[in-house]
């Protein structure tokens, strides 16, 4: 009917990440209702290993980062071997094209990229430091709501008997009570600007780099690309003011088109009038 | 209460859950594709930024003021025609509103710099020129939704000759009041410098945000409900919502700048020192009758965000609507159904 419609399979969306985790929920809970040694369904054991997996996860982003840090000091290392080749400003003057291999191998040209290269690892680390920050955050958040679940647990003949359903309704209410504590608190509004803040300084070095690559290459930059953007929403607005102006100018005509047309309809009254007189 | 249950328990309940699993997928299989827009539709207008639809209605509807709807730059405005018995257009449409959309169009990257000014003052003053030309006479009545609805107010303030009736729905106004997290999360990030190195704000990241303001009901508690649908018609809705909530348009970083620091971080709209294309937005320019909804708990705009409106408009014909539940509660909910819309679409049909 219009552009709302899409022919996707809609069981497609069955396959979205949350029912991989609820599937990972799953298995423990069928292993816990399984295996109990006793007859019985430890779901206390199968909560732990689901924070364990969460911790693992945690644990592997953070080696993520490090191997992106580890790598950007070998590219720092790898440059300081090679300081450059000095020059010689009359050798390229007598021979013009010795200028690309000047541009891309002088000492100058090395020094800057040098400098980005340093620009990069140091919005690593601090990227680094602040995801590193905010995954403890993240594990302090998945403890409290662990907790919370256990202290539920705790044996009470009085209350009702547990069912896998109610066990999830714990899990989500707690889980959801901890992450809101956590949401309102100035710590959570901190590492989460740090966080970002951290990711755009990283972005930002990366952008340094290639614009200085763009112009040794003698290819537009980002900057140059920018600009025409820029220039190109100042035209349109142009157009916009003046579509306007002629749309105004039109609606003036037609009034004043209709006006003439009252008026001389009128004026042959009158005259038709006197006639008569 | 105990930590554990019996084995032969748990295992039935487990086998009951993975009965009503498969009994879902079967379903979901048999509901097949599902569409949103229920409501017939006609493009009147096709523009660098947006598209205007038409939607027809009774023949009488022509005689009356049009209604413009302005959604937000976040998600798309399908939300607002789910279905036919869950259309916030069908609800005004049918009450002989001629009503219309503003459907904002996904930035390429060269839009980048696309900002507050170009939507409000190009873009919704375009829709606004449409009108009148489709309907001379007759004042426009507005109707934004969420950020929509900032962009409603900002326009109204700025041309109160224009407009007949504005209604609000879950608009924030000031963005500091009710212990917004929205605004503690946004309060320390540099927004100047993130779009200067995203051009375009990709909607998955800012779905990543907004799904991580709640990610046990949204991630774990809400497929799980999903088990005990058992009418074909209750599936049908929950996939729409659920393609409605993952398919978001990015934002040009220009807007999206200015949404977060000029409104967000520095609430300018409530300390007056808000300004489009030169002009400032003085919201006591607003003396047309106004009908404000808010959601009880909203988690996105809370109540107070919205109610602020009251005190810093001018209208002597100003009312507040409180919606229960949360921020989608107001657009798909049945009680919003039965009671909330048909009463804004009377109150726009009441003689100014």
């Amino acid at each position: 009917m219009d552009d709302f419609s899409d022919r996707r399979d809609p069981a497609d969306l069955l396959g979205h990440l949350p029912l991989q985790i609820l599937e990972q929920g799953w298995r423990l809970f069928q292993q816990a209702s399984s295996a109990g040694a006793s007859g019985t369904a430890d779901y206390a054991q199968a909560l732990q290993s689901l924070g364990d997996q969460t911790r693992q996860l945690l644990e592997q982003l953070t080696a993520q980062h490090e191997q992106w840090h580890r790598a950007l000091k070998g590219l720092l290392e790898a440059g300081d071997a090679f300081s450059g080749i000095p020059i010689d400003e009359n050798a390229t003057a007598a021979w013009p094209w010795l200028a690309p291999m000047a541009s891309l191998f002088g000492a100058d040209q090395l020094k800057q990229r040098r400098s980005g290269l340093e620009k990069l690892s140091a919005a690593a680390e601090t990227l680094r430091d602040a995801q590193a920050h905010y995954l403890r955050l993240l594990e302090e958040m998945a403890d409290e709501s662990q907790q919370e679940v256990e202290r539920l647990l705790q044996p009470d003949e009085r209350r009702q008997p547990l069912t896998l359903e109610r066990l999830y309704a714990l899990w989500v209410s707690a889980g959801e009570r901890a992450h809101e504590r956590f949401l309102e608190s100035q710590r959570y509004a901190d590492a989460f600007s740090r966080l970002v803040n951290a990711h755009t300084a990283f972005a930002e070095a990366l952008q340094g780099m290639f614009e200085q690559l763009a112009k040794t290459l003698d290819l537009p930059t980002r900057q140059d690309l920018l600009e025409t953007q820029r220039e190109l929403q100042e035209l349109r607005r142009q157009m916009h003011r003046q579509d306007k102006e002629a749309r105004r100018l039109e609606l003036l005509e037609a009034e004043v088109a209709e006006l003439r047309q009252a008026l001389r309809a009128l004026s042959q009254a009158e005259g038709l009038r006197t006639d008569a007189e | 209460m105990p930590s554990s249950a019996s084995t032969a328990d748990a295992h039935n309940e487990l086998k009951a859950a993975r009965r009503k699993l498969l009994r879902l997928i079967a379903r979901t299989r048999r509901v097949g594709s599902v569409t949103l827009g229920a409501t017939p539709r006609e493009l009147i207008l096709d523009n660098q930024g947006f598209r205007l639809y038409y939607y027809p209605g009774c023949a009488e509807a022509a005689a009356q003021r049009p209604l413009l709807i302005v959604y937000s730059l976040i998600n798309r405005p399908s939300i607002l025609d789910l279905s036919a018995k869950r259309s916030l257009i069908r609800a005004f449409r049918d009450r002989g509103r001629p009503t219309y959309l503003i459907e904002w169009k996904d930035p390429r990257p060269h839009d980048r710099f696309v900002s507050l000014d170009d939507y409000i003052c190009d873009y919704i003053d375009r829709c606004a020129d449409v009108l009148a030309e489709r309907h001379p006479g007759r004042e426009l009545d507005l109707l934004g939704v969420c950020q929509g609805g900032t962009f409603a107010v900002c326009y109204a303030a700025l041309n109160p000759e224009r407009i007949g009736k504005l209604i609000t729905l879950v608009t924030p106004v000031d963005f500091h009041a009710g212990a917004s997290t929205l605004y503690r999360l946004a309060r320390d990030v540099d927004f100047e410098r993130l779009t200067r190195v995203n051009g375009i704000i990709s909607a998955d990241t800012l779905n990543s945000v907004y799904v991580g303001l709640k990610p046990y009901q949204l991630f774990a508690q809400r497929y799980v409900a999903m088990l005990d649908m058992n009418d074909d018609e209750a599936l049908a809705d929950f996939l729409r919502m659920e393609r409605w909530m993952y398919d978001s348009p990015d934002q040009t970083g220009a807007a999206f700048c200015q949404f977060a620091r000029e409104l967000y971080q520095e609430n300018r709209l409530v300390r007056g020192s808000f300004e489009l294309q030169g002009q400032r937005v003085d919201l006591a320019r607003l003396t047309m009758p106004i009908r404000n909804v808010y959601a009880a708990t909203d988690h996105l705009i809370p109540a107070p965000s919205a109610q602020a409106l009251g005190s810093h408009c001018a209208s002597k014909d100003y009312d507040e609507l409180v919606a229960s539940g949360g921020h989608l509660g107001v657009f798909v909910s049945g009680a919003s159904h039965k009671r909330l819309l048909p009463a804004l679409a009377d109150w726009l049909n009441q003689p100014i």
